[in-house]
Formats: structure tokens, sequence, C-alpha cells
């Protein structure tokens, strides 16, 4: 299964991001997306799965950020 | 099988197509790198590729650069995800522009010639379309959320 995750940090406007994996988030988990370093806070599925593919949606908290 | 088609295969936009369509995909890709901080494609210009992202992230803005106040939508794309797919649907101008935000692998693909491939093998075009569409929709939703 592939995962395609969709990341939200509420009330960052600059805070979202989408890519695939073939591991899913799970609460409490950190996770590297772009140059930010997020804790998953839920995860819901945003449309239910067709073929290989899982369509996942991150709420998360931000950990850090990295400099660009 | 080649490398290029081992990966389209991992994306949900050829979901659905026979490892024949995804080769006939895979022989209109360009592989390209682009270092951090370059951008890709500007808002507001003509739209003649779409992109795939193999390795790396890239930032989505659709701030403009003539109006650096406004307030623009952001978001990062990485492994997996296309960008630049609107212009497939409607061949307008492009609606953001997408800049590296690390170093990134993607392959590149001219519109133009994906779409003569759609005509040419009209399963293969409702099927990537609908994918389109569901991408779309993904992505529509998620800004829902933000």
């Amino acid at each position: 299964m592939i995962y395609k995750i969709s990341f939200v940090v509420p009330g960052r406007r600059k805070a979202g991001g989408i890519e695939n994996s073939e591991v899913a988030p799970h609460p409490g988990e950190r996770w590297q997306v772009g140059k930010q370093l997020l804790e998953i806070v839920e995860v819901i599925e945003l449309l239910p799965p067709r073929g290989d593919f899982a369509y996942l949606h991150a709420t998360c908290k931000l950990v850090k950020k990295t400099a660009e | 099988m080649c490398e290029s088609a081992a990966f389209l295969k991992q994306l949900d936009i050829f979901q659905g197509l026979d490892d024949a369509d995804v080769a006939r995909v895979a022989d209109l890709c360009r592989a390209q790198i682009v270092p951090a901080g370059d951008v890709i494609v500007t808002i507001g210009e003509a739209a003649e590729m779409f992109y795939l992202v193999r390795e790396g992230t890239v930032e989505i803005s659709t701030q403009r650069p003539n109006d650096p106040a406004a307030d623009g939508v952001c978001l990062t794309l990485g492994r997996g995800q296309m960008f630049g797919e609107m212009a497939l649907v409607d061949r307008g101008a492009r609606s953001a522009t997408a800049r590296a935000l690390t170093d990134v692998l993607m392959y590149v693909i001219p519109c133009d010639q994906f779409l003569d491939l759609c005509e040419q093998c009209p399963r293969l075009g409702y099927v990537v379309m609908r994918n389109i569409a569901a991408d779309l929709s993904f992505k529509l939703r998620q800004r829902n959320l933000i």
C-alpha cells in the first residue's frame, strides 16, 4: 500500500505538505516534511482507498523548522 | 521495465494503467535535477510541461512577485507528487510558482506530447484524467482543512 498523506499544522498558512510514503503515519510520531519536523496529532482518511493507494490527512504540530 | 516506468507505477496518477501504457508514458519523461532554491515555474507564465517529483521537496506558492505583500497560499510537495498538471486540463497559465526547497530530482513531461498520447490511447487518457481529477479533489479537500 502507498499512503498519500496530507500534512497540516492548524493555524499556519505555510505549513501544508503532501507526500507519498510506504508506511502510514500514526499519532505521536515525528515526520520530516520538507524543512519542517512535525509531530503527528491525528490521522483521518481523506478519501476512500483506490487500488494500492490510501489517502490520509494528518493534523500535526510543528516541532522544528530548519532555516532555509 | 525501465527505472522511470517502475517509478511511474508508484504514482496514483498512473494507477490502473497496464505495463505497456506506463512504458508509453515513460518514453515521454525526461529526468531533471533542480538545485535547492531554483524556481521551476513562475505564476502567470505559459504552461508547457507538467512535473513529477521523484526525490526532494518542491514549494508551491500563489504569491505574485509583483505583489509580495499579498497573502499567498504555500504548500510543499514531496516524493510521488505532481504539479503543473492543471495545464493538461485547462491549458491556462501557471496558477502558482514552484521552487525547489531542497535538491529535487523530477520527471518532466511535455503537455502537448502527453495529450497526443491520450488521443492515441483513449483508455490511457481516460484513466489518467480521472486520476488527475481525483488528485485535484484531494488537494481541494486538503485546502479545506487548513
